[in-house]
C-alpha cells in the first residue's frame, strides 16, 4: 500500500506526522491531513465495495458531496474519508456494502 | 368512447385496489382497475410498513375480533405471495413490542395481551427490562411495561403494492393507469358502467377502492362516505447496517428499519385537508423525539422526506361491504392507519361478497351501517382523533 509518498514536496509545511491504522496496517500521516488526502498520497484509491452489486468505490468530488468515499472510522460505518480529519490511532477500515457496527472508543 | 366490458371495475390501484383485483382474478373474474396515478402512488406508497397482529387496534378489541382476522388473513398471504408471484416483497415476521408509558396504557395492554392469549396467539407480557431486552437499540426511562407479539413484522409496501398488480396483470387484469373515473353510471338498482377519461367501461360490480378519495367516488352514486384525509408525515435516513430488529410501537414517533438499512421515522396524524406537504416543525419534531430512543440515530443523514393522506373513518376501521342498492356497488375504504395491515384480508373478503360465496368474516362486519347516518350533503366530518400509538403534531 505504500509504494512510495506522492506529497508535493516543494514549498509545503505540513503537520507533526502521526500514525494510523488502515485496515490493521499502520500508516503514518500528517496532521491536518483528511483521511482521503492520507490514503491518496500512500497510493491507495479503493474506500470501499458497494452494497448491492460489490463494486469497488474510490474518492469523486473529494468535498464531501458525492457519498463515495465512505469508510468505517473507529468502529463507525458510512464516514466520509474526504471530510474526516486523521488523528492519531485512528482506525480506517475498508468498507463491504454498508459495513458493520464496531466498537466504537 | 367505450372500452372492453369486465366483470368488475375496481376504483383505485393502491394496497387494497390491487389487492382485490389480485383475489377477484384467483376466482377467475375478469377486472379492470383505474387509477388517477400510478399503483401505490397515495398512502399505500407512503407509510411505514407495519404488519403487527397485536397493535393499537388491540386496544379497541381487546379480544381478536374482525380486525384481528383481517391482518391474519394478511399475514398468511404476505407469507407466499413473493413466491407466488415473484416479487420479493420484504416481508418480515421480526417481532414486536407494543410498550406503556403510562399505567392506564399498561392495564389496557396487559387485559388485550390476556385476551389474544386466551384466544391462542402468542403474546408475551414484559416488565421494563424485558422491553428494552427486546429491542437492544431502543431506550426509554419511562418505559412501566410493553406486550412482545412475534409475529409482527414489516413488509415494503411499494412492492406489496407492485407483487398485487404483477399478479393480478399475470391473471388478466387490464390496469388503466393515470385515468380518472368521471362517474359511475347505476340504473333500476344496480351499477351498469364507469365513466372514465378513456372511455365507458360497461360492468356488473364496481368496487371503491379509492382511499383517501373514496368520499368522491361515493357521491357518484349519491352515497356518504364518512371517509376523510389524515395526513401522515415521515422522514428516512440514509441506509447503516442493521440495528433495529425489532418493530417497536407506542413510541413517539416511532421508527423500523428497512431490508435496504434506511430507518423509517414517524408518524402523524393530522388533519390537513388534501394538502400533503411535508411541514418542518414536524420533522424537527420527529428528530428531537427519536433521537433520545434510538440513539444510534445520532449523526445519521435524513435523505428525504414525504406524507402521505390515509383514508380516515371515525373509528379508524375500514368499510368493506356489498351494497343492496345499487345492486353490484362494493365498498373497500376507509383502513385509515393499517391499510397495508389489511390489504390482503380485505382483498379476500371483497372476493367473497363478490363471487356470492360465504365470507370469511360476518357479512356485516364492517359495514357502513354503524355510523350514525351522515350529516346533510357539505357537513363538516370531525377531523380524526390521533391513534393511540401516535402523535398529533401541529403543522408550522
Amino acid at each position: 500500500m505504500t509504494q512510495g509518498d506522492l506529497r508535493m514536496t516543494a514549498a509545503a509545511e505540513r503537520g507533526r506526522t502521526l500514525t494510523m491504522l488502515v485496515d490493521g496496517g499502520e500508516l503514518t500521516a500528517h496532521e491536518g491531513e483528511s483521511i482521503a488526502a492520507a490514503l491518496l498520497a500512500a497510493g491507495r484509491r479503493l474506500t470501499r465495495w458497494t452494497a448491492r452489486t460489490g463494486e469497488p468505490r474510490g474518492y469523486f468530488c473529494g468535498m464531501g458531496v458525492c457519498q463515495d468515499c465512505l469508510m468505517t472510522v473507529d468502529g463507525l460505518p458510512n464516514v466520509r474519508a474526504c471530510m474526516t480529519p486523521v488523528r492519531e490511532g485512528l482506525r480506517v477500515e475498508t468498507q463491504r456494502g454498508l459495513g458493520e457496527w464496531g466498537v466504537v472508543p | 368512447m367505450r372500452l372492453a366490458a369486465s366483470d368488475v371495475v375496481v376504483i383505485g390501484g393502491g394496497a387494497i385496489g390491487t389487492a382485490v383485483a389480485y383475489y377477484l382474478a384467483v376466482e377467475g373474474k375478469s377486472v379492470t382497475v383505474v387509477e388517477r396515478r400510478g399503483v401505490g402512488q397515495e398512502a399505500s406508497g407512503a407509510n411505514v410498513g407495519l404488519v403487527t397482529l397485536f397493535s393499537g387496534h388491540s386496544l379497541d378489541e381487546p379480544d381478536p375480533g374482525p380486525l384481528y382476522e383481517l391482518t391474519r388473513a394478511s399475514v398468511e398471504a404476505y407469507t407466499t405471495l413473493g413466491e407466488e408471484v415473484g416479487v420479493d416483497i420484504e416481508y418480515e415476521q421480526c417481532g414486536g413490542v407494543v410498550f406503556a408509558e403510562t399505567e392506564d396504557k399498561l392495564a389496557t395492554l396487559k387485559r388485550a395481551a390476556e385476551g389474544y392469549r386466551r384466544h391462542g396467539v402468542p403474546v408475551d407480557v414484559l416488565d421494563p427490562r424485558g422491553v428494552l431486552d427486546c429491542e437492544p437499540a431502543f431506550y426509554s426511562e419511562r418505559i412501566l411495561g410493553g406486550v412482545f407479539c412475534p409475529l409482527n413484522g414489516q413488509v415494503n409496501p411499494l412492492l406489496l403494492c407492485r407483487a398485487f398488480a404483477t399478479g393480478a396483470r399475470r391473471r388478466g387484469v387490464r390496469f388503466l393507469l393515470g385515468t380518472t373515473v368521471q362517474n359511475i353510471y347505476h340504473g333500476n338498482g344496480r351499477v351498469r358502467a364507469v365513466k372514465t377519461s378513456e372511455g365507458d367501461i360497461p360492468c356488473e360490480v364496481v368496487v371503491n377502492a379509492a382511499g383517501a378519495w373514496a368520499a368522491d367516488i361515493g357521491d357518484m352514486t349519491g352515497l356518504r362516505l364518512p371517509v376523510v384525509p389524515a395526513r401522515g408525515q415521515i422522514m428516512l435516513t440514509e441506509p447503516v447496517p442493521r440495528f433495529i430488529r425489532r418493530v417497536v410501537s407506542g413510541a413517539e414517533p416511532s421508527a423500523r428499519q428497512t431490508r435496504r438499512g434506511n430507518v423509517i421515522i414517524g408518524s402523524t396524524i393530522e388533519n390537513a385537508g388534501f394538502d400533503k406537504n411535508v411541514t418542518t416543525g414536524t420533522i424537527a419534531h420527529f428528530a428531537r423525539g427519536v433521537l433520545p430512543s434510538f440513539p444510534r440515530l445520532a449523526g445519521l443523514d435524513v435523505i428525504r422526506t414525504w406524507a402521505g393522506l390515509r383514508p380516515a373513518t371515525p373509528d379508524h376501521k375500514p368499510i368493506i361491504q356489498s351494497l343492496d342498492e345499487p345492486a353490484g356497488l362494493c365498498l373497500a375504504v376507509g383502513h385509515s392507519r393499517r391499510g397495508i395491515c389489511y390489504a390482503a384480508g380485505t382483498g379476500r373478503l371483497v372476493a367473497d361478497l363478490v363471487t356470492g360465496r360465504p365470507p370469511y368474516l360476518p357479512r356485516d362486519a364492517f359495514n357502513l351501517a354503524r355510523f350514525a347516518p351522515m350529516s346533510p350533503a357539505g357537513g363538516e366530518q370531525a377531523p380524526p382523533p390521533p391513534g393511540p400509538d401516535h402523535i398529533r403534531a401541529r403543522s408550522t
